[in-house]
């Protein structure tokens, strides 16, 4: 009762925002097309079109055609799956992993703490980007390399933010009434420590799912990530470059995509900060 | 204050040294025997056992990290596994370049952030200020590649006004070589101009509803004194601290930005040496790039005490 209260409240301080409505919409439209890639797309991704190389914008192609006769809208569409799918999935697993590790460290405290932080440090001594190029050295270039690359990437950045939040909740007398009761420990995480996370968490994951969708495009673009002929918005741009200036269309289109796409999320996680604490809101 | 900077220098080792130790572990966990790359063709049995004497792989891998961090520590970094050249010498020649880069984009994120975000703040929810937060939200939402890449075809390639990619040292001449660090710098700046400008406006918006700066108009001071020099130097102080965490970004963005533009620096001296499997390489460019970040949270932490000297008494 309590929690759908509070996600009520969340929601409707939410949708009274325009702008994060718009980015609301925006990436529940992104993951529509991303989930119906294979009904809504008019091609297949790397299906060739004979004769029609570098075709401009018309109606039968919206955002032209490529080097090899490849419908840019069809690959643009199928790149929304690579896209949203690494950014939602490493986000998502990174919480999966980073929340656990930051109850339990906030929460013993003592060594554990002491031996988790110290990992947490050495990890965000690296910038984020950096970090994942070196993992991606490790692994092969790949859609889902990336997304175990920004995983382990994220992993400490969660487990920091809860660490703190557990930090200051187990101060708090509820908490010594529960362990008064007896109750177990991973009781006392699930039901009474993590419900007080969700709020800053939430926030946290839509925000570094735009930067990891940014992140996945930049290492595809860049050679490291998903590898050709995989569609994906960021070795599509890579492989437009050579020809952008004659053929403007196949790089704008796929790079539209992504700012559509992390500006959505961008507004959604705005939205959302102002929603859960309306302190910060002007 | 000395002191103070000495005792916060000492606590960098080992953060540095912990940076060499992940490192180490990486270029080691890459699969693939690095004496099977080096002999390539050459390779026999023999030779094979020769090369991993004399590169000390038959020790035991601590030994292996001391000798290699005393390598590291002493300038000694190896040779290219393409170019056969000492990699320190590739390094030090690619630094200034990456470091004017990162300054440049820096700067031009503050000079126009700074106006951008008391424009903002000063009428919040005004048409200028509405404005102003629609382009910074873009702005943040775009990457660096696209935003590089767009730039790219307008100013260089149809209007011809900018070099592409090209690059003139700064022996050449610093209006050429301006020139030619324009659109990497402002596109790389762009992003962090944007979050700058949203940051300072929220500082700013915090701070002029203080006290002290009713005070300041009950004196009778002007708006732009009240602003500029009561308002303004307070909203900075928590930036500043922010600017530290995105010089990370910053990194990150130098090595796109780079090989976009084929800027000779570390990042896309990194790109290239990754693709091409040359791992003595990879190894200096990542610990470069990570000391780099090391010490530049270190700066920011020194220019934050003087700012604010609360900060010290600890």
């Amino acid at each position: 009762m309590e929690k759908r209260s509070m996600f009520g409240i969340v929601f409707r301080r939410l949708v009274r925002r325009k702008t994060a409505v718009f980015g609301l919409l925006v990436f529940f439209l992104m993951v529509l097309v991303a989930l119906l890639a294979d009904l809504i797309a008019p091609y297949g991704p790397n299906e060739m079109l004979e004769g029609m190389q570098y075709r401009p914008p018309s109606l039968a192609h919206p955002m032209g055609t490529d080097m090899l006769g490849r419908d840019v809208l069809s690959r643009v569409i199928h790149g929304a799956r690579v896209s949203l799918g690494v950014g939602i999935v490493s986000m998502v697993a990174a919480s999966l992993v980073g929340i656990p590790l930051g109850i339990i460290s906030g929460y013993y405290r003592r060594w554990v703490d002491q031996i988790l932080m110290r990992v947490v440090d050495l990890m965000l001594a690296f910038p984020v980007f950096l970090l994942a190029i070196m993992i991606m050295v490790v692994l092969s270039p790949s859609a889902s390399n990336v997304a175990v690359a920004l995983t382990i990437v994220y992993i400490p950045r969660y487990a920091r933010l809860v660490r703190g939040v557990v930090l200051s909740i187990r101060e708090n007398e509820y908490i010594e009434a529960v362990r008064a009761l007896g109750i177990r420990p991973w009781r006392i995480f699930l039901f009474h420590i993590l419900p007080n996370c969700i709020a800053p968490i939430m926030v946290l994951v839509t925000i570094s799912v735009g930067v990891a969708i940014i992140a996945e495009a930049s290492l595809s673009f860049l050679g490291m990530g998903t590898q050709p002929p995989t569609p994906s918005w960021g070795s599509d741009l890579r492989e437009a470059l050579t020809t952008m200036e004659l053929n403007p269309w196949l790089g704008i289109f796929p790079g539209l995509a992504i700012l559509l796409t992390v500006l959505g999320v961008n507004l959604l996680g705005d939205g959302l900060r102002d929603a859960i604490d309306p302190r910060l809101k002007q | 204050m000395l002191r103070f900077i000495l005792r916060r220098l000492l606590a960098l080792i080992p953060t540095f040294v912990g940076i060499t130790l992940v490192v180490f572990i990486m270029i080691r966990a890459i699969p693939g025997d690095p004496i099977l790359t080096i002999l390539a063709e050459d390779y026999s049995e023999e030779l094979a056992q020769e090369y991993r004497q004399k590169m000390g792989l038959d020790r035991p891998v601590v030994v292996q990290y001391l000798i290699w961090l005393k390598g590291m520590v002493t300038g000694d970094w190896g040779n290219s596994l393409i170019s056969q050249e000492p990699v320190i010498r590739e390094v030090a020649k690619r630094l200034p370049v990456t470091l004017e880069l990162l300054v440049l984009a820096l700067a031009f994120a503050v000079v126009f952030s700074v106006p951008f975000g008391v424009i903002s703040a000063v009428k919040p929810n005004s048409m200028p200020d509405h404005t102003l937060m629609t382009v910074s939200m873009l702005g943040i939402s775009l990457p660096e590649f696209f935003l590089g890449a767009l730039l790219l075809i307008v100013f260089a390639l149809k209007l011809q006004w900018l070099p592409a990619t090209s690059f003139v040292p700064l022996s050449g001449g610093l209006f050429e070589n301006l020139r030619h660090m324009l659109l990497p710098a402002v596109t790389l700046g762009s992003a962090r101009m944007a979050m700058f400008t949203r940051l300072i406006r929220n500082s700013m918006l915090e701070v002029v509803r203080q006290d002290y700066i009713d005070t300041a108009r009950a004196k009778g001071l002007s708006e732009w004194l009240v602003i500029n020099k009561h308002a303004l130097k307070n909203a900075l102080v928590p930036t500043v601290t922010v600017i530290g965490l995105q010089i990370g970004y910053l990194i990150g963005g130098a090595i796109i930005v780079e090989s976009l533009f084929a800027l000779p620096g570390i990042g896309s001296l990194g790109i290239d040496s990754i693709l091409q499997r040359d791992y003595p390489v990879v190894q200096a460019f990542v610990i470069v790039s990570a000391t780099g970040f090391l010490l530049a949270n270190f700066a920011v932490d020194i220019v934050y005490t003087f700012l604010d000297p609360r900060i010290r008494v600890r």
